[in-house]
C-alpha cells in the first residue's frame, strides 16, 4: 500500500474553507414498545446512535471518521446526507442548511453530495447492467432522458475510475464483475453527477486486502486532482491513516478525539484512540503497540454509561469519569480530545 | 457470493437450460402446448359449432361405438335432407307442374296448377259435352282435381331409428272457390304406405307450419297405433330405399292455384354421432370440448394475470410504503382471505349476471391476496437493500424505486405464483359453470358437466359425455401445476434442490 501513502505535503491541514459543518448532530432510533408497556409509562427508549457530534470538513479534504462497529459512524454519514432524518442538530453544506430542506431541495442537493456504500455486492441492483447503474442518478436527476444521451457521462465516469475501455464494461451485470470492479462502478455512480462531496462508507472493508489499495488510491486521486471532498468512514485506523488529512475517532455516538492525522496517530491523547492504534497490526516484531487492547463489549447504545462513555472499559478510569462527561477541548494545535485525563 | 447468486435471479437462456432438465416441467409444457394448439385450431378440429343443436338424437353415442359395441353395429347416423325444388322428382303431374321461386333468400317449391279456361272458351270447345245436363251438373258439383305428385328417395341402411321428423312451411295462393288437398306419405321398400299427414283447404291459405314428429300422439292415432307404440321403428323397419311422396291435388278457380312449400327438412336423428356423441339437445360434444379449451385457457390466463397484477401492485405499495396504507390493506387481505370463496362467488355471480368477463373479474377479485402477501414480504426485505438506498441517495422517488428496483426483483417469484394461480382459476370457473352460474352462451367444460348432470348422462351412463370434460380440466390443471412447480424450483431459491 506504499503508493497510497499520502505525503506530508499533501496533508493540507487546517486551511481551506469549510464545506461541511456538522453541529451537535443527534440521531436517535426510538424503540417500538408494546401497547401494554406504553401504558406502564416511563421514558421513551431510543437507540442513541449519534449523540451530539460536532465537526467540520474543509474543501478538498479527506476527512476520516474511525470507530468500532456500532459506534454510529455509518448513521452519522447517512444523517448528514439526509438519508436519515436527524433528531437534532444542524448540518450546513456550503451555505445550505441540509437539515432544513424540503424534499424537492433535498433532491437537488443529491447532485452535490453523494455516497459510496460499504458492500459492492449489495449496493447494485442485480438486474441492471453497468450502464444503467451508472446512468441511474442522471436519469433520476433528469439530466439525461435516454441511454444515448447518458453514454458520454457514463464513459467519462468509467474512465475516472480507471475502468478502460469503458465499452468493455457497459453492458455487464454486477455478478460478472469482481469485487474491486464493482466498487469502482459504485464510485463511478457516485461521480457521475460530479458532486463536490462524497461520503465513503467503509468502501474497502468488504474487499480483498490486495485491491483495497486501488480503491483508496482512486479516492485519493479524485480528492487531490478533482478536488472532491471525502468523508471517509472506516473502522480501520490503518487505512484512514494512509489517506486522510484529518481523522475523528468516534465512540458510542460521540467524537472522542479529532485532529490532523499525523498528530492523532503519533500522539494519541485519548485512551480509546490508543487502544485502536494498539490494535493495528504492525508487521515488525520489535515494535510494540501503545498498550493493551480494550476488554469488554461496546455498551448498549440505548443506555450509554454515565459520565465518560468509555469508563467501564477504560484503563485509566477514575471516579470523576463515571459522573462527569468530558468536553471536547483543544489539547494541541487543532487536536481536540474529550478526556479528563488526556494522555500526553 | 452464494447468497448473491440466489437472489440474482436467472437470465432467460439459463432458465430454459435448467427448465429443460426437469421432466415434469416438460410434460406440463407439452400438455399446455397441445391445449393451446387445440384452442387455436378449434374450427379445423371439428366441423360443428358447439351451439348447433339437433345434429343427432339426444345423448347419441360416439360414431366409433359401431365397431366396438355390438348393439351399435348398425346404429343410424343422422339422416337429414333439405328438400327443395331440385331434390323432388315429379312422379305424376296432371294439370299442374313443379317450379321454383326465390323469396327472401330461400328457394321455394311451387306447385302451380293450370288455370281453368274461361266459361266462353269451355262453351265453344266443349259445347256438346254440356248438352247432357246431368253430366254438366255432375261436372259442376265435382270438378276433376289436378294432381301433382312429388317424390324423393331416401336410402336407409341402418337398424330402425327411434324417431324421425319432417317439417315444412306451406301456403296456398288460390281463388276462394278453389279446393286443395295435400298429403305426405312414406313408402317402404316393401311397398307399404304410411300416410303421415294430410290436409284439405278451400281458397287461399297463409303460411302454415307443418311439424311431423314420430313421437306425436296425433300421428300415432293417424297410423292406427297405440300411444305406447313408436312409429319410427315400424316404418323404417328394413334397409332399403324409402320414398317420401308429397301429393297435391287442386282445382283452380278464377286464378290458378299455387301451392308453395318452403324449409322442407326430413330428419332421422342418428343414434351415433361424431367423435364424442351428442348431448341432450343433439349438439356435438367434441365441438363443445374443443371450443371449451378456448374458454378455459382464456379464463385461466386472464384471471391469473389480473389477480397477480393486482396482488403485485398491492404487495409492492404496501410493503414499500408501510404505515397506515399497509395496515389497512393487510386487514382487507385478511378479511377477504377469511371469506370462503365459492359461496361468495355463487352469490355475486348470481347478482352480477352470467358473463365470461364477470366470472373472470370475480375470480380475480378473490385470488389476489396470496400474491399480495408474498410480494409484500419480499418487498419488505428488498426495500432495505442497499441498492434501494443508493437510488434514494441519488434522489429517487418512491414510484421510481418501486418500478425500477422492487418490481423486477419480485417478478420471478410472481411469475411462478401466476402459473400456479391458473389451474385454480380454471377449476373455479368450472365449478361455477357446473353449478349453473357460468355464461350460458358459451360452451365450457363446467357447462358440459352441468348439462351431463342435469340431462341424464348419469342415468344413461353416457360416460362419453361425462369423462372427457373432467379429464380435460384435470390434465390442464395438472399441466399448469407441473409448470408452476418447476418454475418455482428454478426461480425460487427456497424450493431449489440442495444437491
Amino acid at each position: 500500500m506504499g503508493a497510497v501513502r499520502a505525503t506530508d505535503e499533501e496533508r493540507r491541514v487546517g486551511h481551506g474553507e469549510v464545506i461541511l459543518d456538522v453541529e451537535n448532530l443527534v440521531k436517535y432510533f426510538p424503540l417500538r414498545r408494546g401497547f401494554a408497556q406504553s401504558l406502564k409509562g416511563g421514558p421513551d427508549l431510543a437507540v442513541k446512535a449519534v449523540d451530539g457530534v460536532t465537526f467540520n470538513v474543509k474543501k478538498g479534504e479527506l476527512f476520516g471518521v474511525v470507530g468500532e462497529s456500532g459506534c454510529g459512524k455509518t448513521t452519522m454519514g447517512r444523517t448528514i446526507l439526509r438519508l436519515l432524518e436527524p433528531t437534532d442538530g444542524k448540518v450546513v453544506f456550503e451555505d445550505t442548511d441540509v437539515t432544513a430542506l424540503d424534499p424537492e431541495e433535498v433532491k437537488k442537493l443529491r447532485r452535490r453530495m453523494q455516497i459510496i456504500f460499504q458492500d459492492p455486492y449489495e449496493s447494485m441492483n442485480p438486474r441492471l447492467d453497468v450502464s444503467r447503474i451508472i446512468a441511474e442518478p442522471l436519469r433520476i436527476q433528469g439530466i439525461v432522458k435516454n441511454a444515448v444521451d447518458a453514454r458520454p457521462y457514463i464513459e467519462k465516469a468509467l474512465e475516472d475510475v480507471e475502468m478502460t475501455p469503458p465499452e468493455e464494461y457497459l453492458f455487464r451485470y454486477p455478478h460478472e464483475l469482481s469485487g474491486g470492479q464493482r466498487q469502482r462502478i459504485a464510485v463511478a455512480r457516485a461521480l457521475v453527477l460530479d458532486p463536490e462531496f462524497i461520503v465513503a462508507d467503509e468502501p474497502v472493508s468488504m474487499l480483498d486486502v490486495s485491491i483495497r489499495g486501488e480503491i483508496l488510491n482512486l479516492m485519493l486521486n479524485l480528492c487531490r486532482e478533482r478536488g472532491v471532498t471525502f468523508l471517509y468512514i472506516t473502522h480501520d485506523l490503518a487505512t484512514a491513516r494512509h489517506i486522510c488529512d484529518r481523522i475523528a475517532v468516534m465512540y458510542l455516538g460521540k467524537i472522542v478525539e479529532k485532529g490532523p492525522t499525523d498528530s492523532l496517530v503519533k500522539h494519541p491523547l485519548h485512551p480509546y484512540t490508543r487502544a485502536l492504534i494498539g490494535a493495528v497490526f504492525v508487521p515488525d516484531p520489535k515494535k510494540k503497540g501503545f498498550g493493551k487492547v480494550l476488554s469488554g463489549e461496546v455498551p448498549n447504545p440505548v443506555n450509554p454509561p454515565s459520565g465518560c462513555r468509555l469508563h467501564p472499559r477504560c484503563p485509566v478510569c477514575r471516579d470523576i469519569c463515571k459522573e462527569v462527561e468530558p468536553e471536547l477541548v483543544e489539547a494541541e494545535n487543532n487536536h481536540m480530545v474529550a478526556c479528563h485525563f488526556a494522555l500526553g | 457470493m452464494s447468497k448473491n447468486g440466489a437472489q440474482n435471479g436467472i437470465s432467460a437462456p439459463t432458465f430454459w437450460e435448467q427448465y429443460k432438465r426437469k421432466p415434469l416441467g416438460m410434460v406440463g409444457l407439452f400438455i399446455v402446448l397441445v391445449y393451446i394448439f387445440v384452442a387455436i385450431f378449434a374450427p379445423f378440429l371439428t366441423p360443428y359449432n358447439p351451439k348447433q343443436i339437433l345434429l343427432a338424437d339426444r345423448i347419441a353415442a360416439p360414431v366409433w361405438f359401431r365397431s366396438v359395441v355390438p348393439q351399435y353395429n348398425d346404429a343410424p347416423s343422422t339422416v337429414r335432407t333439405d328438400l327443395g325444388p331440385n331434390e323432388w322428382t315429379v312422379s305424376e303431374a296432371t294439370g299442374g307442374k313443379l317450379s321454383s321461386q326465390e323469396q327472401d333468400g330461400k328457394t321455394i317449391t311451387v306447385i302451380g296448377f293450370d288455370p281453368v279456361f274461361s266459361g266462353d272458351v269451355i262453351a265453344e270447345g266443349e259445347a256438346d259435352a254440356f248438352e247432357d245436363s246431368e253430366f254438366a251438373d255432375a261436372y259442376e258439383k265435382e270438378p276433376d282435381m289436378s294432381v301433382v305428385e312429388l317424390s324423393y328417395v331416401v336410402p336407409y341402411t341402418y337398424s330402425p331409428p327411434k324417431t324421425f321428423g319432417l317439417t315444412f312451411n306451406y301456403w296456398i295462393d288460390a281463388s276462394p272457390d278453389s279446393k286443395t288437398e295435400l298429403q305426405f306419405v312414406i313408402e317402404t321398400p316393401e311397398g307399404k304406405e304410411f300416410n303421415l299427414w294430410g290436409k284439405s283447404y278451400s281458397g287461399a291459405l297463409g303460411s302454415q307450419p307443418a311439424r311431423i314428429d314420430s313421437r306425436d300422439l296425433t300421428l300415432k292415432q293417424r297410423l292406427g297405433l297405440t300411444i305406447f307404440d313408436d312409429p319410427a321403428p315400424r316404418i323404417f323397419s328394413s334397409k332399403g330405399d324409402y320414398r317420401l311422396v308429397l301429393t297435391a291435388k287442386a282445382t283452380s278457380g278464377e286464378e290458378p292455384t299455387r301451392v308453395c312449400i318452403s324449409d322442407t327438412v326430413f330428419y332421422i336423428p342418428g343414434m351415433v354421432h361424431g367423435v364424442l356423441g351428442a348431448d341432450h339437445m343433439g349438439a356435438d360434444l367434441w365441438a363443445q370440448l374443443v371450443y371449451g379449451t378456448r374458454i378455459s385457457l382464456s379464463i385461466g390466463l386472464s384471471a391469473a394475470a389480473i389477480s397477480v397484477a393486482v396482488g403485485t401492485a398491492v404487495g409492492i405499495i404496501c410493503g414499500y410504503l408501510g404505515g397506515v396504507v399497509d395496515e389497512f390493506m393487510m386487514r382487507v387481505v385478511d378479511v377477504l382471505m377469511a371469506i370462503p370463496t365459492l359461496p361468495i362467488l355463487i352469490i355475486l355471480g348470481a347478482i352480477l349476471g352470467k358473463s365470461v368477463w364477470n366470472i373472470v373479474l370475480l375470480i380475480s377479485a378473490f385470488a389476489w391476496m396470496g400474491t399480495a402477501r408474498l410480494v409484500r414480504s419480499q418487498t419488505l426485505s428488498l426495500r432495505e437493500r442497499v441498492f434501494v438506498e443508493a437510488a434514494k441517495a441519488s434522489g429517487a422517488s418512491d414510484a421510481y424505486v418501486m418500478i425500477t428496483h422492487i418490481l423486477p426483483n419480485v417478478l420471478p417469484l410472481v411469475f411462478a405464483g401466476m402459473v400456479l394461480r391458473i389451474p385454480s382459476a380454471i377449476l373455479t370457473e368450472a365449478s361455477l359453470s357446473f353449478l349453473g352460474l357460468g355464461d350460458p352462451r358459451v360452451a365450457t367444460w363446467g357447462r358440459m358437466l352441468h348439462n351431463a348432470r342435469g340431462f341424464g348422462a348419469f342415468t344413461t351412463l353416457a360416460w362419453w359425455w361425462l369423462v372427457p370434460p373432467g379429464l380435460a380440466i384435470t390434465f390442464l390443471s395438472l399441466a399448469f401445476v407441473f409448470i408452476g412447480n418447476t418454475v418455482n424450483e428454478i426461480l425460487n431459491p427456497r424450493y431449489r434442490e440442495r444437491s
